[in-house]
């Protein structure tokens, strides 16, 4: 599989800070995955995003040190036209993004699509087809101020992917969703797997991104801490030890491994969980020769 | 509106149902101006008085008949305050044929006739702009403007200012509330409005100009840097031949007048 963002020894501080924000980072996302990016608050990852976006350091300054290549380029050679084009991301505070100059969610979810001289007709179909996608399509004559914090975030979310970029980069999609809405977001970043775009998204919600994501990577005061295959890196003691967040099934199976009982596999939602604590309790009962 | 309809209505030219506000942008534009500068530069109460009668009528004839006259009249009371006052002073015991007498004094004819021509200069600048701000919506024209060669960052920056007046009228509006709900007196009159505002009015400013550097980054996760032409979902009717001979005879008649008065008479 094809690497597509490339991260190599990367330390990032933001201007008038002596702390780094992020440091010594370095890994490979490939094409076409999922990655979820954990770790407590003030970890980093919104700076990962940035970086990989290279808004850090072409929009904060500051300082990077190491490389940063997105699809074989250095970011430093990266056309800022380009790569908004290429890496759609859609930032942490929803209510940042509003452009703020058009005055229905219509109009709004449209706007990237008039910057990319794309034809009306084609941008009518576009904007009706992602609204529905993303479930706005009651809002799409409100004004995009008067939003609630859960529809501006889906608005923002329908705007950045009205762009179709292969690359998409969310920070804390689901910060103002209710649950529901929440599993809405996973549906529409699961198709957005299925459809060969590569997905990297922070959140703090380990469940659920345990369930979609291929892969993790964990941050912990600006280093990675571990990156993998999910099942592997959430069975890592390294990440409860440094305070990062793990989903409860998979605290579960660890606290059943460190009692001498493995479940014999880490399961990383609820059905898989009720699979392996059947087998797991059929198991015992047969060690036991009850019944 | 029900949805469909809404998006239905993009594929059409964008229309308010009211010839002036339908106006072609641009070709309002040049009429307005041609007329405003005409009275600014002539500064003859006769033309000024014409073109803000001109602009009264038109007036008469859109939905902001009402905001108009209003705020028209307002300016006009303190034109006439200041201005009348004055100039009248300046001018008072000056030689020439007397109109009146003021305090004893003299007031020259030629007295009353500048303070004519400054009133009603101002009044026809004005009215004829506000008549176009009142009517015109600065997307459209931005719009228009955009088709015949501005720079869409420069159409950005024209629309986000207007919108950042409007966010801060509106956080002003919120701090008021707030402030009542904490008994503080801010119904009234003026002075109580504004009293009750003062104290946050420059907090609310630098925080709206602060907002700027957020559009920065929501304009390039758009794509706004992407070279070469913008489109438009929105569609404005191109300019009707009327309405291209209204705006170019405001031109000619806004250089003839200006040639006229200023060069024979
Ligand atoms: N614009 C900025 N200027 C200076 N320092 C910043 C800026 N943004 C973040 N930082 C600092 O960089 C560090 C990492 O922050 P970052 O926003 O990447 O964390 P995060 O993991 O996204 O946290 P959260 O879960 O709260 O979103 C923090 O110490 C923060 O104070
Ligand atoms: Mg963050």
């Amino acid at each position: 599989m094809s690497v597509c963002i490339e991260f190599e020894n990367v330390s990032y501080a933001y201007p008038l800070t002596k702390k780094a924000a992020v440091k010594q980072v370095s890994f490979q996302l490939e094409t076409g995955k999922c990655y979820g990016i954990i770790g407590p608050n003030a970890s980093g990852k919104t700076t990962i995003c940035n970086l990989m976006r290279g808004l850090c350091p072409n929009f904060y300054n500051g300082t990077l040190k190491g490389k940063v290549i997105v699809c074989g380029k250095p970011m430093t050679e990266w056309d800022e036209a380009e790569i908004s084009v290429r890496i759609g991301y859609v930032f942490q505070d929803p209510f940042a993004q509003v452009s703020g100059i058009k005055e229905t969610v219509f109009e709004e979810i449209g706007m990237g699509l008039e910057n990319l001289g794309v034809e009306q007709e084609e941008m009518m179909r576009r904007i009706v087809e992602i609204a529905k996608e993303v479930q706005v399509d009651h809002l799409l004559q409100k004004h995009p101020l008067a939003l609630s914090g859960g529809q501006c975030q889906r608005v923002a979310f329908a705007s950045v992917l009205a762009l179709n970029s292969d690359i998409i980069v969310i920070d804390e999609p689901t910060s103002q969703l209710d649950p529901e809405g929440t599993e809405d977001v996973f549906e529409i970043i699961s198709r957005l797997k299925a459809k060969g775009k590569t997905v990297i998204i922070a959140e703090h919600k380990v469940d659920l991104l345990a369930e979609y994501c291929d892969e993790m990577l964990v941050m912990a005061d600006g280093r990675l801490l571990a990156k993998g295959e999910t099942r592997a890196v959430l069975a890592d003691p390294a990440l409860e030890e440094n305070g990062v967040q793990i989903p409860q099934v998979v605290q579960l199976a660890n606290a059943l491994a460190k009692a001498g009982k493995p479940l014999g596999a880490i399961p990383v939602n609820e059905k898989e969980t009720m699979e392996l604590l059947e087998q797991w309790r059929g198991g015992r009962d047969d060690g036991a020769g009850s019944k | 509106m029900t949805n469909q309809e809404f998006i239905e209505s993009f594929r059409k030219y964008q229309k308010k149902g009211n010839w002036w506000c339908d106006f072609h942008p641009l070709a309002k534009l040049v009429f307005c101006l041609s007329l405003g500068f005409m009275s600014m530069i002539v500064f003859k109460w006769q033309v000024g008085l014409g073109i803000f009668l001109l602009a009264s009528v038109i007036a008469v004839f859109t939905p902001v008949t009402k905001k108009y006259f209003t705020t028209l009249g307002i300016m006009f009371l303190l034109g006439c305050v200041l201005t009348v006052g004055v100039r009248i002073y300046v001018h008072l015991g000056d030689p020439g044929p007397v109109a009146f007498y003021l305090f004893g004094k003299p007031v020259p004819i030629a007295a009353i006739i500048s303070c004519l021509d400054l009133i009603f200069m101002i009044e026809g600048f004005l009215g004829i702009f506000m008549m176009f701000f009142l009517t015109t919506e600065m997307r459209d024209l931005c719009y228009c403007l955009e088709q015949i060669g501005l720079s869409s960052t420069a159409t950005f920056m024209v629309l986000s200012t207007f919108a950042c007046i409007g966010s801060i009228k509106e956080k002003l509006n919120t701090v008021r509330e707030s402030q009542r709900a904490r008994g503080i007196e801010t119904e009234g009159n003026l002075v109580v409005k504004v009293k009750s505002v003062l104290p946050v009015l420059f907090p609310v400013i630098i925080g709206s100009m602060t907002g700027i550097e957020d559009k920065t980054l929501a304009m390039s996760a758009r794509a706004f840097a992407t070279p070469g032409k913008h489109s438009a979902l929105r569609k404005i009717e191109p300019a009707r031949p009327l309405e291209k001979v209204i705006a170019g005879g405001a031109l000619v008649c806004c250089i003839a007048g200006i040639v006229l008065f200023k060069m024979w008479l």
